[in-house]
């Protein structure tokens, strides 16, 4: 084991294991940029393989992607290859994995997609139920009624 | 006051805890987590830092329509860390001062990190009131990056009023003021400076009108150059008072990186030296800057990086730095890009004079259309012990092949090179 430690780490491959069992060899010094798996890394020095539960083999792929080729040309293109859908499990794994370079990026595209849209829609592609009494609604939109100006026709 | 005091958001956002030490099935059986990967909830299963970390990329208007989602969404926006008011959202400016007000009045106690305050208007002045408001309630959530915008249609940047408040920000880190003429409110001044410096790391100044004149020991008395790292002056019309040389930077003990951009003097007085000198600086740019008739001297010590670019032909300058160390000068000329009138194809440019004294075991000189006069004009001041003793190890001199002239200067320019240093390889690429 001390003689494993010794060596050059960064040539060291690592196994991560998706929730649907795909695997990825990925290099340690890719894997060490989500924080979750260095501080695993950290705890468990013999591990080879770690388990990502709630990352889909999909998005894990698309997750170690960027990070092995992030820049700014990189990002600003990143996003407009993916759905509303992708976005947003793309963030929960960036999140989970507590990457912040990607979740940076991925907050901003969604914002952007969203930014100027009515709430209804924003309802439909978050998927969020309305639990507001219709008068509750009516209230708050009256409320404010300056920020519901000029939004985009659905 | 509530801070945050470590990470930008709480750790609490965590959806998962990595159970210890590996997983077990059972643990991949977990129901929420099918729920999660099988895209049932998608956004609704994002903590909350997250949302609002999404959030603050949208205008803050923008971010408050989402309290009509639902009821978690209802008072969810009065957290985000970052207020982005855009006046130009709205049809009134009226309308702008109410929505500004409200979310100051409706917002909860937690930070904010980011101010993006932009008040473009029709009149000249600006809210004095309606910023003041702002700026009182941002430095008071220890607020970390202030960006503001007050350009008025036609006459350009209006005057504004720096609050007290603002110098008082111990959390302030970044501060740019862009289109506005800033002056310090009329507090009751102390004689001497206040002892509480702004810890700024960064301060960018970009009016557009550049009539109005500013010295920089103004600037530097108003804002408190001393703990800049970062200093941007964009589109500055400098007045100058003091006698012959000017040497604005030399207190500005931690700056780094300089960057000075379309900069110029006032017609008349000029200081005959312009001395750009800070104990630390490493990067210094000068861009579409005028020096008529000044000699501009570089002579920061730890100086690594030169960029000199699309400056008027003519301009004169000369290094004065102790020993170098991984030194690049990049100095670009246009090519009747910028519009010069002056500036014809062929003529003889004299770009400046370099003087280079000490040791620097590689520089790197890349030229693109400039003249470099030398030879006998640059004699090494008698009294500099190792003059003639460069030891430079690497020279690569890139030389643009626009002007003739220069070109037929080339034996010159390298013999002077070699000259300086008795140990040096020589690369003279033309491009």
């Amino acid at each position: 084991m001390a003689e494993e430690k010794s060596q050059a780490s960064s040539s060291k491959m690592l196994t991560l294991k998706a929730s649907d069992g795909v695997l990825f060899e990925v290099e340690l010094n890719i894997a060490k940029e989500m924080k979750t798996v260095q501080a695993y890394i950290d705890d468990c020095e013999d591990i080879e393989t770690i388990p990502i539960p709630n990352v889909l083999g999909k998005h894990l792929a698309i997750v170690i992607e960027y990070i092995k080729k992030t820049n700014e040309e990189y990002d600003a293109e990143f996003e407009k290859q993916w759905n509303m859908d992708d976005l947003q499990l793309l963030l929960l794994a960036a999140n989970y994995l507590n990457i912040s370079g990607l979740q940076e990026c991925l907050c901003k595209a969604i914002a952007k997609r969203i930014e100027n849209k009515s709430p209804e829609y924003v309802r439909k592609v978050f998927n969020i139920e309305n639990d507001h009494s219709p008068e509750e609604e009516a209230k708050l939109r009256k409320e404010y009624k300056w920020a519901f100006e000029g939004v985009d026709k659905d | 006051m509530v801070v945050r005091q470590k990470s930008d958001f709480p750790d609490s956002g965590r959806i998962l805890k990595r159970s210890k030490p590996l997983m077990s099935d059972s643990a991949l059986q977990d129901k929420d987590t099918n729920d999660a990967v099988e895209g049932k909830d998608k956004f609704e299963d994002m903590p909350n830092c997250v949302v609002l970390h999404t959030l603050s990329f949208m205008e803050t208007k923008d971010a408050v329509r989402t309290c009509v989602l639902s009821k978690r969404w209802r008072n969810l926006w009065t957290g985000i860390p970052c207020l982005n008011f855009n006046s130009k959202s709205f049809s009134r400016l009226v309308d702008f001062r109410r929505f500004v007000v409200c979310v100051l009045s409706r917002r909860d106690s937690s930070a904010v990190k980011v101010l993006n305050y932009s008040r473009t208007g029709v009149d000249y002045a600006t809210d004095q009131n309606l910023f003041n408001k702002v700026i009182d309630y941002v430095t008071s959530h220890g607020v970390e990056e202030i960006r503001v915008n007050l350009r008025a249609k036609g006459r350009g940047s209006p005057p504004v009023d720096i609050p007290l408040s603002l110098f008082n920000c111990v959390s302030l880190k970044k501060l740019l003021l862009k289109d506005c003429h800033p002056s310090k409110a009329t507090w009751i001044l102390p004689f001497e400076p206040p002892k509480h410096l702004l810890h700024l790391k960064q301060f960018t100044l970009d009016p557009t009108a550049p009539g109005h004149p500013y010295s920089f020991a103004g600037l530097a008395n108003i804002f408190g150059f001393a703990t800049l790292t970062t200093l941007n002056l964009c589109r500055l019309t400098l007045s100058f008072t003091g006698y012959e040389t000017l040497n604005p930077f030399e207190n500005c003990l931690n700056l780094k990186n300089l960057l000075l951009r379309e900069i110029r003097f006032m017609l008349e007085p000029v200081p005959e030296d312009f001395v750009i000198s800070a104990p630390q600086l490493n990067n210094l740019t000068l861009m579409c800057c005028r020096f008529f008739k000044c000699n501009l001297v570089i002579a920061a010590p730890k100086l690594i990086s030169f960029n000199y670019l699309y400056a008027a032909p003519g301009a004169m300058f000369e290094f004065n730095i102790p020993s170098v160390h991984n030194f690049t000068i990049n100095i670009c000329e246009p090519q009747n890009k910028l519009g010069a009138p002056h500036q014809k194809p062929g003529e003889k440019t004299k770009h400046g004079l370099i003087k280079m004294f000490r040791e620097g075991p590689e520089a790197e000189l890349s030229f693109s259309t400039a003249v470099v006069s030398c030879g006998a004009v640059i004699m090494p001041k008698k009294k500099c012990p190792s003059c003639c003793r460069c030891q430079w190890k690497a020279l690569n001199l890139r030389v643009g092949s626009t002007y003739k002239v220069f070109v037929n200067k080339l034996d010159q320019i390298t013999a002077y090179f070699r000259h300086c240093s008795q140990h040096g390889e020589y690369d003279v690429l033309s491009i």
